[in-house]
């Protein structure tokens, strides 16, 4: 894979990370069942997707070594 | 943790942001900093109690920051954090304990994990001073 394509995985994955943040702070101040509901979803998600991004530049390396 | 005062250092200005309310609303009292050279600026102001370091970031990267750190303060321990997916985190993190950090967080992680870390390092630190005092 591409090095600017790598790198294009690690800015995703580091914006994932910080959805999921936004998501975890605003859970420290929610009070609301749905709204907590919703919040954890998003954090999740934004997990989920940082887990695809992980294995899919992780089997990029190991094409690279 | 109330009252411990923690360095904190990352060029991500969102991430900091992030970092720096789930550390204070656990107890900390944060002092932010956007890269190495301004981090290190601010240690005039009295040593903090724990310092957290990105790796990768301009003026003064975590790596040099770290070893800076450890030869001036070899008390304060240190946590650093990194995505660096590019090479592996892996990679850079091992380097930086290597190098004299304490303990490593692979970005990205959720901030309660950086909260929990934070509790342990020091946790860690305070142990060996309160079992030598009651010795």
């Amino acid at each position: 894979m591409p090095l600017d394509r790598l790198m294009l995985l690690h800015e995703l994955n580091n914006l994932l990370g910080k959805i999921a943040g936004a998501a975890e702070l605003g859970l420290l101040r929610a009070e609301h069942p749905e709204v907590r509901a919703e919040l954890e979803t998003i954090v999740r998600l934004a997990e989920d997707g940082g887990g695809i991004i992980r294995r899919h530049a992780g089997s990029a390396r190991e094409a690279r070594a | 943790m109330p009252g411990k005062t923690v360095l904190l250092i990352d060029d991500d200005v969102e991430l900091l942001r992030q970092m720096t309310a789930a550390l204070e609303r656990a107890g900390f009292v944060v002092t932010p900093a956007t890269d190495g050279e301004s981090g290190l600026k601010r240690l005039k102001a009295g040593p903090p109690d724990l310092v957290i370091t990105d790796l990768l970031m301009p003026v003064r990267e975590g790596i040099e920051t770290i070893i800076d750190l450890r030869r001036r303060h070899p008390e304060i321990p240190i946590l650093a954090i990194s995505g660096g997916l590019r090479l592996g985190p892996g990679d850079f993190l091992n380097l930086a304990r290597l190098l004299g950090a304490d303990a490593t967080l692979a970005k990205p992680f959720r901030l309660q994990q950086l909260v929990d870390a934070a509790r342990h390092l020091l946790e860690q630190r305070s142990a060996p001073a309160a079992a030598a005092g009651r010795a």
